[in-house]
């Protein structure tokens, strides 16, 4: 048995998706509380817009570990996210000068509220699935050697 | 055999047969193309527990009762909402619980079950409330009333409060009035400072307010303008750091109306009429022609922010000069205004904002109770659907001068004249501050979306700055849940405001809809100048956020979805030709002409910041003037009417074939109202009206465009050219302004009775519409024939071609 670099990036993106469960948790909470009336939507977008880049940041970075470590199956499941995020931020709100998504002035049609919470419950679901993924996929390749 | 059955079957039912039916029969719409003018409107007789219908409006006037119903029927549902309509006879309440449900927060309404003579059932949440003790009591004679009924609250849809201190975050706010101005070489050459000035100057006593009313005026060029107005004499102090304003002693920019009224007049008469004034000779200082109109706005902000209230900022040209994102390029290819239905895709960056500078800006403003209104005088590119932003999300108003044909290069006198009407008008008219807009509807429905000036603060509250009694709001509505058990759903609107003798107000506007059952029901009762009006408000969203051709494919989706809709309700007599229900009988007709109107048109050269105007326009129009724009009203003006009597002509349908060879005839775009003379007129009626006995010698607006043969245009062409200003600019004079219309008043009847409806249809409308005088051969020709909305066009189809377009995608 060896701490191979497969192992290692399973362990990493073990980490790192952690981190991004919490973001689509937060995401998902952060709508509904636009939805419920809690929250004023300049706000929200203001805490939501930082932690846009963050996400898409850290699930690339651990994808590319993955690609190093030679785990294609891995990165195949994981492309079609990624190509999501690149549409998404090529797509987003003209004339924004600082990162992020939305957009406080439309952010409250029901159009784009839905969206984004379909958005915020479909990565909590893959996210935690890859959860899962990643830690079979950790065990797997530290018994494998 | 059977042709003839449809055309009997088509004139019957366009002529005969709607009155006894109540409008329950088909319409076959290739009958007659005449449709408009050939049918009669059924308007539902209204008392006052019925919402007025130019304040409150859904469009559909029966309310499906479930999603799916909604779903089949294929109709967009919304409601159109112009809360601050400028209207008489509102009840206003005061010195009494203002009673309200004590769940969701609902005002007592007509349509509320009164149990017994206590207690209310609320029609939103349903929750069972008491009257409090005081509901019953008159507030004048302490008595009690017998028959609650009669309260204003049970009786009248419109209704408004005087509210208590709980309405109140802060205590009411004075109104306050910043006006920012261009005044660098640009405002110089438009003429429009000293018409500014002196407008101001006249309207000094009607600007709403009270006694603590506040004003101020900053002005820009490539610096910052400052003028101190709390001294005896006005003081001009320049900031050169545009990158980081510093603002001198705040407290005396913005001053009091009445006890400072000496030294602003002083500036307006004086100060700013010298601005320009260099040595004796009426010049620019220097030749500036930069514009730091962000740097201004965001001193405005700092300036007014800490009170609220309004900023005007006249614009002259592209921000040149200033912080990051606030300044602006010339985006737009000239080449490509023209753009045919398959490259829309490249003007959609453009109707959408270049930078977010100016909406960051409106959404601070729009926290501070600040809403900023913006005029633009610049007849050249000025990037409009930026800068627009600044008035969208903060809940102004833009106003546009940039018009083709009707703008500071062609026709700089009228337009000035226009300038200052509208400049009384706005600074005339009602206005209330620090404003706020909830829209409450019955348990099961929901808002989906909402158009209009504002910024959407949370799902059913929209942030109002300012509310003025021209803006127009629009929210589209969806079905959530299921309406079995009840008859009839109920939306309330109420703005809370502070008016300007800093009284904190709410005016409520209930508006109560039955609930129907049947798919025939929902269509028989579809309201289609609201359908359209909501249409084109859709259809706008769509071609900001994906292009111009979608939103045109939509448009006509959505009549293929109607027309084939009522072909499953009324299978029968959709069976001949081309049929819909009388209700939505003039659908198609609107729809053919929002193909062809300037913010949707393909294939004809358009000006971007017109098109952005135009859908701007179509977004914030309330429902009582929209129609008008999308479909212009064409009157035939020869004939005889008598206005004195109320006795206006009667509009024919825009085609070529209505128009006589003698006749004369006034069109009405509400932007624009062009009198269109032909050839054969009378000799009369020509020398009646315009003094002249030859047709030739009519003054037309078209002369204006020849070769440089007149003085006129050599001058006034080189505005329109940015480079040029730094030419020998000292030579030309600033423009000013003439009349609005160009027609003589003569002692004749003729003449009286025309221009008496002028003055009427001019009266209708908030802002002054641009006067066209055309004759036959003028060359402005075409902007009058490319209203011609029913006929045929290079790049479209007429209205006919469009209805068997309609019919050959249906059968496919
Ligand atoms: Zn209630």
């Amino acid at each position: 048995m060896g701490f191979t670099f497969a192992a290692f990036s399973y362990v990493f993106a073990l980490i790192l998706d952690a981190f991004l469960i919490f973001f689509a948790v937060f995401h998902v909470i952060a709508f509904d509380e636009l939805k419920t009336d809690f929250k004023n939507p300049i706000d929200q977008c203001n805490t939501l817009n930082p932690l846009v880049l963050p996400e898409y940041i850290i699930h690339i970075t651990f994808n590319v570990l993955f690609l190093f470590a030679g785990e294609w199956f891995t990165v195949l499941i994981n492309i079609p996210l990624i190509a999501y995020h690149v549409y998404r931020y090529i797509h987003r709100p003209a004339g924004m000068s600082g990162p992020g998504l939305y957009d406080p002035t439309t952010i409250m049609n029901a159009d784009q509220m839905s969206r984004a919470t379909r958005e915020g419950w479909f990565k909590l679901a893959y996210y935690l699935l890859s959860f899962f993924y990643y830690l079979y996929g950790m065990i797997s390749s530290l018994i494998a050697v | 055999m059977v042709q003839q059955m449809v055309q009997q079957f088509g004139s019957m039912s366009v002529q005969n047969n709607w009155s006894s039916l109540w409008g329950q029969e088909g319409v076959n719409l290739l009958a007659d193309r005449n449709i408009k003018t050939k049918t009669v409107d059924i308007v539902p007789g209204q008392d006052t527990r019925d919402c007025n219908r130019n304040v409150m409006r859904s469009t559909l006037q029966k309310v499906p009762e479930t999603a799916s119903l909604l779903q089949k029927s294929r109709l967009p549902f919304g409601l159109l909402i112009h809360p601050f309509c400028d209207y008489e006879n509102i009840p206003i309440i005061q010195d009494r619980t203002i009673v309200r449900c004590r769940n969701c927060r609902t005002y007592l309404n007509p349509f509320v079950r009164l149990l017994d003579q206590r207690r209310w059932q609320c029609n939103i949440c349903h929750r069972v409330n008491d009257l409090p003790d005081d509901f019953l009591v008159d507030p004048v004679t302490h008595k009690l009333i017998n028959y609650p009924l009669d309260q204003p609250e049970l009786s009248h849809a419109t209704v408004e409060f005087v509210a208590s201190v709980e309405y109140m975050v802060r205590p009411p706010q004075p109104a306050a009035y910043l006006f920012v101005f261009d005044c660098s070489a640009h405002a110089f050459h438009l003429g429009y400072l000293p018409v500014m000035a002196d407008t101001i100057y006249s309207c000094l006593n009607s600007i709403p307010g009270d006694t603590r009313t506040m004003i101020g005026f900053i002005g820009f060029d490539s610096r910052i303008h400052f003028f101190n107005l709390g001294d005896k004499k006005p003081q001009h102090m320049i900031m050169p750091d545009i990158k980081d304003v510093f603002i001198p002693s705040p407290e005396s920019l913005l001053v009091n109306l009445h006890s400072k009224r000496p030294v602003i007049e002083h500036f307006l008469y004086k100060t700013l009429k010298e601005l320009f004034n260099h040595d004796g000779v009426s010049q620019p200082v220097a030749v500036d022609s930069g514009s730091a109109m962000g740097s201004a706005l965001s001193a405005a902000y700092e300036v007014i922010s800490s009170i609220g209230g309004r900023i005007t900022v006249i614009q002259a040209t592209l921000p040149s000069l200033g912080p990051d994102g606030s300044v602006l390029a010339n985006r737009e290819d000239p080449n490509n205004r023209a753009s045919n239905s398959s490259n829309t895709a490249q003007l959609t960056p453009l109707l959408n904002p270049a930078t977010d500078f100016y909406k960051k800006l409106a959404l601070d403003c729009s926290e501070h109770h600040v809403a900023v209104d913006l005029f633009n005088l610049s007849p050249t590119f000025s990037d409009l659907a930026t800068v627009g932003q600044v008035a969208k999300v903060s809940g102004g108003s833009v106003f546009y001068y940039g018009a083709t044909g009707a703008n500071m290069a062609t026709n700089p006198g009228r337009v000035l004249a226009r300038f200052s009407t509208d400049l009384v008008h706005y600074l005339c008219r009602n206005i209330g501050f620090e404003a706020v807009m909830r829209l409450r509807c019955t348990k099961g429905l929901s808002i989906h979306t909402f158009h209009g000036n504002f910024f959407v603060r949370s799902t059913d509250l929209i942030s109002l700055p300012n509310c003025n009694p021209d803006n127009g709001y629009a929210m589209q509505i969806s079905i959530d849940e299921d309406f079995k058990d009840f008859n009839s759903v109920c939306f309330q609107a109420a703005v809370l405001y502070t008016n300007p003798a800093g009284e904190r107000r709410i005016r409520v506007h209930t508006l109560n809809l039955p609930i129907v059952s049947t798919l025939s029901d929902v269509i028989n009762f579809a309201d289609q100048e609201a359908i359209t009006a909501m249409l084109c408000k859709m259809a706008v969203d769509r071609s900001m956020s994906s292009n111009i051709s979608d939103a045109r494919e939509a448009m006509i989706n959505a009549i293929l979805d109607l027309l084939s809709t009522y072909r499953n309700v009324a299978p029968y007599e959709a069976s001949y030709g081309l049929t819909t229900s009388y209700s939505t009988r003039l659908l198609p007709l609107y729809i053919s002409a929002l193909l062809k109107h300037t913010a949707f048109r393909v294939g004809i050269s358009t000006k971007i910041d017109e098109r952005v105007y135009a859908m701007e326009r179509l977004k914030s129009l309330p429902i009582c003037h929209i129609t008008t724009y999308i479909y212009p009203d064409l009157y035939p003006v020869h004939t005889e009417f008598n206005p004195f009597a109320g006795e206006y002509p009667k509009p024919v349908q825009l085609s070529f074939a209505n128009v006589d060879r003698n006749g004369v005839y006034l069109l009405d775009t509400y932007e624009c109202i062009y009198l269109y003379i032909c050839k054969s007129v009378n000799h009369q009626w020509l020398s009646d009206v315009f003094g002249v006995t030859q047709w030739a010698k009519i003054p037309d607006d078209g002369d204006y465009y020849s070769d440089g043969g007149d003085p006129k245009v050599s001058k006034t062409s080189r505005y329109s050219t940015h480079h040029n200003l730094h030419n020998d600019s000292s030579n030309r004079l600033p423009a000013t302004p003439t009349s609005v219309t160009p027609l003589p008043r003569l002692d004749n009847p003729t003449s009286m009775r025309l221009n008496a409806f002028i003055d009427y249809l001019m009266s209708s409308r908030p802002l002054m519409p641009h006067f066209f005088l055309l004759r036959e051969d003028s060359r402005l020709r075409y902007s009058f024939l490319q209203y011609m909305y029913d006929d045929r066009s290079e790049s479209a189809f007429s209205y006919y071609e469009f209805l068997q377009h309609l019919q050959s995608q249906l059968k496919g």
